[in-house]
């Protein structure tokens, strides 16, 4: 079975405005068989099987399928090759049944047009059966269902329309273990049964585990290929990197001796986070990792006072914040970056001037609230410069910005005033890798001149490069801390998952 | 010339002067009487109460999350209706109209309450409002117009100082001076527009969401009580139907002066030219000899034009960006 090609991709290109999402990516699949696809956030995994699925087009290069070229224009074409894709976070229609949502836009029909149920639901249990679910469960609303059962009635709707590649997207960053041992075991079957699987994922073990061939991204370009027997956990950590993980940009800061500024005592949120503890100094880099929806935000926007705590208290230079609200965390000098620019960030409909100044309108106006425009200017000014932000005019709208630098005007409108607590949540994700270093930079700088810094980033690499401790998150718990000296990939990484070492 | 038609097109004030300039030339062939400088002054006494109610509808326009405030009419017939009320029980028709005023506070402060703290949807909260302020009104009267306001009262709403009519002149124009002063050159007004282009992320710059829009609507509410105040004297009766329509009306001026109806967008100074348009037609239309039903059809057309046109260069504008 195995050996023969199914898919081949020849030198695929794409870029979105300046930045090269993939370069001249080359791939090959072989028939029953198992193509991991590994690399960092940002690395151009998720733009690669969106231009297999259909979903983007690619800017060059060819597509080969069963020794054919093909062109998939959009994801329609994809299917009638034979393509399924399951992303990260299902696409489901939670308030069908699972019935409904196995035929979503393809019901089969009786000679007379209308829904033909019993021939659909005889289908549907043989897909069902394919990933090992009863058959009862097609009657169950898909909103009731586990993600791990949400995520393999997926993979049944992608193997009942005979899909000869499946495309995994970080299928086990949502499972719990036994989920996906449970996975592990169906791909197992259908190599059996010559389906080939493009798995993507950057967690190490379970891509040894179950991988044939490997390929690693690094900033749109393979950088590795291996097969199983070559690959090992050090190697392709090495050209997921490009470095050692630990290397150059960190430095040292003697922070021990201060007390800490921030100090949370077994902060509860029903539902988003439990009895979370933890202290940061001025100038120390606490980092925090743990897949999205370990409540690490949420932990995040408490502290900024944007949500409103259960139980425990929060220290801020020894006395306990009471009545804590945002204004109150900016007064203190706590101030939040948010994750998501587009959605929690940007003014879109605004330039870069109004975008920067925004948090700090206040310092730039006198008591009656008057603002001194000029003294918005220079400050605007001073910063576009300070922080390099690549713009002819600030009155430009931000959005005429790359996703680079309009991360660096949102870190920069905290920048304004100096922070004493600053908290990043995702503060380089999908930007460039330039801008990034320099991202990378600033933050050891503003630790060296005493800022407590509380990194948050899905980014394992980025979050070893520059913490001096990691608190690792799983299921809005602490899992627990990782001193610099200790830290490696493995032992954080165990930790988010909420195995203990 | 397709470089200048795009810039019109573009420019909300260009676009705005040339209407105004068109329909002046157009009225003043109909009616050799429309082009003297003493008719153009007198018909702005008829845009005075609209522009106040339109200043405050695009305010709570750009301040985003659906805002609308249909109640502003009916805010007119109750605080003048309260007002005749309370001058019918004796007091000086100076403090009924200060009364008419905080009145209007009062009611937009509710809305404020319903909208912003409660987090009614704009649109279901004011038509509520729209419905209880105008049936109290009428309630309150039985129907009936209150008048015999004093002789001077009338000087607020029929009288000129050097040809302008006294409520322009002392109160629209100071009020929008005011009002642009406080948009354009303080913390709130600038809050305004952050908070109606993405109130998440004005949540996130430490902007009081819930605050702005509360006092926008109080604000709304303000303005209609002054404008319920210039209408009594206009009118020199408190009717309960006397703000009818008024919120329609509004609502179009905010649209066709460039308010982006999803918020974060547009200037006060095309709402005062919108102003302008609005308020030359309906009396040119007259002129003209238009039935009074087509000048509402006119209104709709210019309604769904004005929206048409936003549409056509916020796509330009985004298509500018992404370049």
């Amino acid at each position: 079975m195995t050996g023969e090609v199914l898919f081949t991709l020849n030198g695929v290109s794409k870029s979105f405005g300046g930045i090269k999402a993939l370069q001249n990516v080359n791939m090959k699949v072989n028939k029953g068989e198992v193509l991991s696809i590994i690399g960092e956030n940002g690395a151009g995994k998720s733009t690669l099987m969106k231009i297999i699925a259909g979903a983007l087009q690619s800017d060059t290069g060819k597509i080969e399928f069963e020794g054919n070229e093909v062109k998939i224009n959009n994801t329609q074409d994809a299917i009638d090759i034979g393509i399924s894709i399951v992303y990260q976070e299902p696409n489901v229609f939670a308030e069908l049944s699972v019935l409904e949502n196995l035929f979503i836009g393809e019901e089969v029909k009786t000679k007379f047009g209308s829904i033909d149920w019993p021939e659909m639901y005889r289908q549907a249990a043989e897909a069902l059966e394919l990933v090992d679910l009863p058959t009862y469960t097609l009657n169950e609303m898909m909103g009731d269902l586990s993600i791990g059962n949400q995520q393999l009635v997926l993979i049944a709707r992608g193997l009942h329309r005979q899909s000869k590649l499946l495309i995994l997207d970080e299928p086990t960053s949502i499972l719990s273990q036994a989920e996906s041992e449970k996975l592990f075991a169906l791909i197992a079957e259908l190599k059996e049964n010559g389906v080939s699987i493009l798995y993507i994922s950057h967690r190490i073990p379970e891509i040894l585990r179950i991988s044939d061939q490997m390929i690693v991204l690094r900033d749109g370009k393979v950088t590795e290929t291996f097969s199983a027997n070559e690959a090992t956990e050090n190697r392709i950590i090495t050209a997921m990197s490009g470095r050692e993980i630990n290397s150059d940009i960190y430095r040292l800061r003697d922070y021990y001796d201060e007390k800490p500024i921030i100090k949370v005592n077994n902060l509860s949120k029903s539902k988003m986070f439990h009895d979370i503890s933890f202290s940061i100094k001025p100038g120390e880099i606490l980092g925090v990792y743990g897949l999205v929806g370990s409540g690490r935000s949420e932990v995040a926007r408490t502290l900024f006072g944007e949500l409103a705590m259960d139980s425990g208290n929060i220290e801020f230079e020894g006395k306990k914040l009471t009545k804590h609200s945002t204004n109150n965390a900016v007064r203190k000098g706590i101030y939040y970056v948010p994750e998501d620019r587009g959605t929690q960030g940007n003014f879109s409909l605004h330039s870069i001037k109004y975008n920067l100044s925004a948090a700090f309108l206040p310092t730039m106006s006198n008591k009656f609230g008057v603002l001194n425009l000029n003294d918005e200017k220079k400050i605007i000014q001073k910063n576009v410069e300070k922080y390099s932000i690549k713009t002819k005019n600030m009155e430009d709208l931000i959005i005429s910005l790359s996703g680079g630098n309009q991360q660096k005007v949102l870190l920069s409108r905290w920048l304004i005033n100096t922070p004493r607590v600053l908290i990043l949540d995702e503060p380089t994700r999908g930007i460039d890798i330039g801008t990034k270093t320099e991202i990378h930079e600033l933050i050891l700088t503003l630790a060296e001149s005493g800022v407590a810094v509380l990194l948050i980033s899905s980014d394992l690499p980025e979050v070893m490069r520059l913490s001096d401790r990691i608190m690792t998150f799983h299921k809005g718990r602490i899992t627990g801390f990782t001193n610099r000296e200790n830290m490696t990939e493995d032992g954080v990484l165990r930790k988010a998952l909420g195995l203990i070492s | 010339m397709g470089g200048f038609i795009q810039k019109v097109l573009m420019s909300r004030t260009y676009f705005l002067t040339l209407l105004l300039v068109m329909i002046i030339i157009i009225m003043s062939i109909l009616s050799p009487y429309f082009l003297t400088v003493q008719n153009l002054l007198e018909i702005t006494q008829f845009g005075a109460v609209i522009a106040l109610l339109a200043i405050g509808q695009s305010l709570v326009i750009a301040s985003g999350n659906g805002g609308i405030d249909l109640s502003v009419g009916s805010m007119v017939s109750l605080s003048g209706v309260l007002m005749g009320l309370a001058f019918n029980a004796g007091i000086s028709i100076w403090i009924a109209s200060i009364i008419a005023i905080l009145v209007g506070v009062l009611l937009g402060a509710f809305n404020g309450f319903a909208t912003s703290v409660i987090g009614l949807p704009p649109f279901i909260a004011t038509l509520g409002t729209m419905y209880m302020y105008g049936s109290l009104a009428l309630v309150l009267t039985k129907g009936t117009p209150i008048s015999g306001f004093p002789e001077s009262f009338g000087f607020l709403g029929q009288g000129t100082i050097l040809g302008i009519p006294t409520q322009v002149l002392l109160i629209v124009i100071p009020v929008f001076l005011i009002i642009s002063f406080i948009v354009y050159r303080t913390v709130f007004g600038r809050q305004i527009y952050l908070v109606g282009t993405n109130d998440t992320a004005a949540k996130f710059a430490n902007i009081k969401v819930k605050r702005t829009r509360f006092l926008l609507f109080t604000l709304s509410g303000l303005l209609s009580g002054i404008g319920s105040v210039i209408m009594s004297s206009w009118l020199m009766t408190a009717r309960a139907d006397v703000g009818s329509g008024l919120e329609l009306q509004a609502i179009t001026i905010a649209v066709l002066g460039g308010m982006h109806i999803f918020g974060g967008k547009g200037q006060l100074g095309g709402v005062m030219l919108a102003v302008l348009v609005v308020t030359m037609l309906s009396p040119g239309l007259q002129i003209a000899n238009i039935n009074a039903i087509w000048q509402l059809a006119i209104l709709g057309i210019i309604l769904i034009g004005a929206v048409a046109l936003n549409q056509y260069s916020s796509n330009r504008l985004s298509l500018k960006a992404i370049k």
